[in-house]
């Protein structure tokens, strides 16, 4: 199943446990699924994770923070384009439902 | 953040020596390296909270094992008083008459085929079945097993290793095809998440977990 949007923001950060170069979520493919290996850097290449966590958090033009939690144990894909200056999130996923939380927060985080 | 830490519920605290200094490798193969490796922090007076063992202490790798004949338990012991100890556990049980098989198959806690039979990979010590984490008998297994050790080593945690499940077959051992149990992946797997196949180094998409679950 496929879902995607446009987000406000291309301030991304979250989205599995990996070893990467920045924090950040840059354009790319970011593959949550687990697997035993060793440090492997993922800046997007779609690598498997070290920890499975379905959550990206993200600080939008206004400076506020949102949460987007996809409760969903499948293997999936996010996948992080940017198109005429636009920042856009698409989750790929092969089995389960979306079933999204967002939390909107405050200018801290 | 405040937000999510509420929506998840907070995390276990963990215990204050957990923060302290810690010593660990594979390649302790007995008591006395153990022994020694202590003394020479005491020798050097250094600061020592935790040591630790790898798969070395098993009997052939076996979990909730302890070879006796290289880990004597009253020189164990003489460690244990001073220090905190931490055995490794993976999470691959080794298919074989032992404890730690026969009470998985009592409990009916492995993880089944497709076609309902028990699972079978391969991990350290050989051919190897898994705990199924969504069966609700496992946690008294893992309860009842740890403790059997735990008797034998009174330990304060447990190293919780190859529990992705990793598996040293990618999928099935026999070679991951429809014909021998394993995902056929031109049909049932229209979308590979990730650049490698989805089932390396862990257990067969196709396997069964507890109530049905894929």
């Amino acid at each position: 199943m496929q879902i995607g949007t446009e987000v406000d923001t291309p301030y991304i950060y979250g989205l599995g446990e990996r070893f990467q170069s920045h924090f950040r979520k840059v354009d790319g493919t970011w593959t949550i699924f687990n697997r035993d290996r060793g440090q492997v850097i993922d800046n997007g290449q779609g690598k498997q994770t070290y920890g499975y966590y379905p959550v990206y958090f993200a600080r939008e033009r206004s400076q506020h923070f949102h949460f987007n939690y996809l409760r969903n144990s499948n293997a999936m894909d996010v996948v992080i384009s940017t198109e005429n200056n636009k920042t856009y999130v698409e989750y790929r996923v092969i089995g389960g439902v979306f079933d999204f939380r967002f939390l909107l927060s405050e200018t801290s985080p | 953040m405040e937000k999510w830490n509420l929506f998840l519920g907070a995390s276990a605290i963990p215990p204050f020596w957990s923060f302290g200094k810690h010593q660990c490798r594979w390649g302790y193969e007995n008591v006395s390296m153990l022994l020694d490796v202590v003394k020479n922090y005491e020798a050097n007076d250094l600061p020592l909270d935790t040591i630790w063992s790898d798969i070395d202490y098993m009997i052939d790798y076996e979990d909730f094992t302890i070879d006796e004949s290289r880990f004597q338990l009253d020189q164990m012991r003489q460690i244990l008083s001073k220090y905190k100890y931490i055995p490794i556990i993976d999470a691959g049980i080794k298919v074989n008459d032992g404890v730690a098989y026969n009470e998985g198959r009592l409990r009916n806690v492995f993880v089944k085929t497709a076609k309902g039979d028990e699972y079978h990979g391969k991990v350290w010590p050989g051919t190897t079945t898994f705990v199924d984490f969504l069966h609700p008998n496992a946690t008294q297994y893992w309860t009842n097993m740890l403790d059997i050790l735990y008797q034998k080593v009174p330990f304060s945690g447990v190293w919780l290793d190859m529990n992705e499940y990793a598996n040293f077959c990618d999928g099935t051992c026999e070679g991951s095809t429809p014909e021998s149990g394993g995902f056929d992946y031109s049909k049932d797997l229209p979308y590979n998440p990730g650049e490698d196949v989805i089932e390396s180094h862990t257990i067969s998409l196709n396997t069964t977990h507890y109530n049905g679950v894929k």
